[in-house]
């Protein structure tokens, strides 16, 4: 496998340069909101919350919704616990909320 | 190294067992274990190990030569302040053994460094709290993840409970002398019922579908934190085997990322032509293992791809049997075990 740089079409780069605002904002907010003495360099997109990763409970998962609700500008239900797996599939449940018009784009 | 899972008969009775109820795994054919003794143990398991060990948690960490390329992933079990075992897959524990003594010769530690065949069985699936509380009595639901006790049990005798595992589900291991085995297996199916005896061969679908990584993912050379293992480095600590190369990687360019690939199509995979994974018609990864998950219906696969695409939501592609099959990079774990959901219940 080579580190060349690949050609990426305009239209995934966008998407990507979007996603990678995303997690990088909710990486800081789980160091903030938790005060993990960490850094975002620290956390792999795919660790899980619980149990081996980060090792978040579900009083940390409260703290967070607050955050995502102020960041994202979306409303977090209980039906929607089950993104809270790992950072990258809290990203999944922010670009794909409806209420989501991206970062900043809301009061 | 591409590890794609190989179906065998019954493997998905096995596979049903461990997702859907409970199953047991000899543990001799699935892990080994290097025992630690001597009054500079944990120290000399801070040096060695990336991972902090904790004294009354089972820990989880890697071990890297100095260059920080991986060597093998272990759960680590302190007994005493003098006294620790490793548990490692099966294969590794001869290679680490060595490594670990060149440490405790270099850095002078006074350790004595012992490999050995663990025995004993694990309790597998979303009914092993329920198996384990028959087996080992009601106060086990208090046993948390990365928990372990010494525990008597009733018609068996002394035995040492962990609780940790990769699958996603619970995973009891009951450790037990050599000639207590017998006595484990009859009390198990006196107090549950018959439990089958699982093939370890399921394992490596069950770890793909968590996304857990093993060396036997990882190409020759490759390190830690290329690898994704960054849950299993403690990066604040002071000094370990690696150290300084690790830290480096983690704040800088990245070689390659891993992520979890999804064919778009019900497409039971079984070979790959090449394990080249391309994005857009170009090279941009290499596959390192795979299989078809029964729980999401489509195949999965583990690549090491260009840290730029490495996003879900990207399509990939690869050959298979000279048809390109379509991939979709997705997030992980890629659905939520019953176990989970257990022991959310249960708070525990």
């Amino acid at each position: 496998m080579t580190r060349a740089a690949l050609a990426i079409p305009e239209t995934e780069q966008a998407y990507i340069d979007l996603r990678k605002t995303v997690t990088d904002t909710f990486k800081q907010l789980v160091i903030e909101a938790l005060m993990l003495e960490i850094t975002a360099h620290d956390i792999e997109n795919d660790t899980p919350l619980f149990g081996l990763g980060l090792g978040l409970d579900s009083i940390d998962i409260l703290e967070l919704v607050v955050g995502i609700e102020r960041h994202f500008g979306i409303t977090v239900t209980d039906d929607n616990m089950a993104a809270f797996r790992s950072v990258n599939t809290v990203v999944d449940f922010v670009l794909s909320h409806p209420e989501f018009k991206g970062i900043g784009h809301h009061d | 190294m591409t590890n794609i899972f190989q179906p065998y008969d019954g493997w998905e009775l096995a596979y049903e067992a461990i997702r859907q109820s409970v199953g047991l795994l000899h543990i001799s054919e699935c892990w080994e274990s290097i025992d630690i003794k001597g009054p500079d143990t944990h120290g000399f398991l801070e040096r060695a190990a990336t991972n902090t060990v904790p004294h009354k948690k089972i820990g989880y960490t890697a071990f890297c030569d100095e260059d920080g390329h991986l060597l093998a992933l272990a759960w680590v079990v302190m007994h005493a302040k003098d006294a620790a075992t490793l548990y490692v897959d099966k294969g590794l524990g001869g290679p680490l053994a060595t490594h670990l003594q060149q440490v405790a010769t270099t850095h002078q530690r006074d350790v004595s460094v012992a490999t050995g065949c663990p025995t004993g069985l694990a309790i597998v699936g979303p009914q092993g709290l329920r198996v384990i509380q028959k087996v080992a009595g009601d106060d086990m639901i208090g046993l948390p993840y990365l928990g372990w006790v010494n525990q008597a049990i009733p018609n068996v005798g002394p035995s040492l409970i962990c609780r940790c595992g990769l699958t996603g589900e619970y995973d009891y291991r009951v450790l037990v002398s050599p000639d207590q085995m017998a006595a484990l297996a009859h009390h198990i199916e006196q107090v549950s019922g018959p439990i089958p005896t699982l093939s370890p061969a399921i394992l490596s679908l069950l770890h793909i579908e968590m996304k857990s990584v093993s060396p036997a993912h990882c190409p020759p050379g490759m390190t830690a934190v290329n690898a994704g293992l960054h849950g299993v480095i403690g990066f604040n600590k002071p000094d370990f085997c690696g150290k300084q190369v690790l830290t480096d990687q983690k704040e800088g360019d990245r070689y390659v990322r891993m992520i979890m690939l999804q064919a778009k199509q019900d497409h039971p995979l079984v070979t790959v032509d090449s394990p080249d994974v391309m994005f857009d018609h170009q090279p941009a990864g290499t596959c390192v293992g795979g299989g078809y998950s029964p729980t999401i219906g489509r195949t999965v696969l583990m690549a090491y791809v260009h840290p730029e695409v490495a996003w879900p939501g990207l399509s990939f592609s690869i050959q298979s049997n000279g048809e390109r099959i379509e991939l979709e990079a997705v997030s992980s774990p890629v659905f939520i075990t019953q176990s989970v959901g257990i022991a959310r219940q249960h708070g525990a």
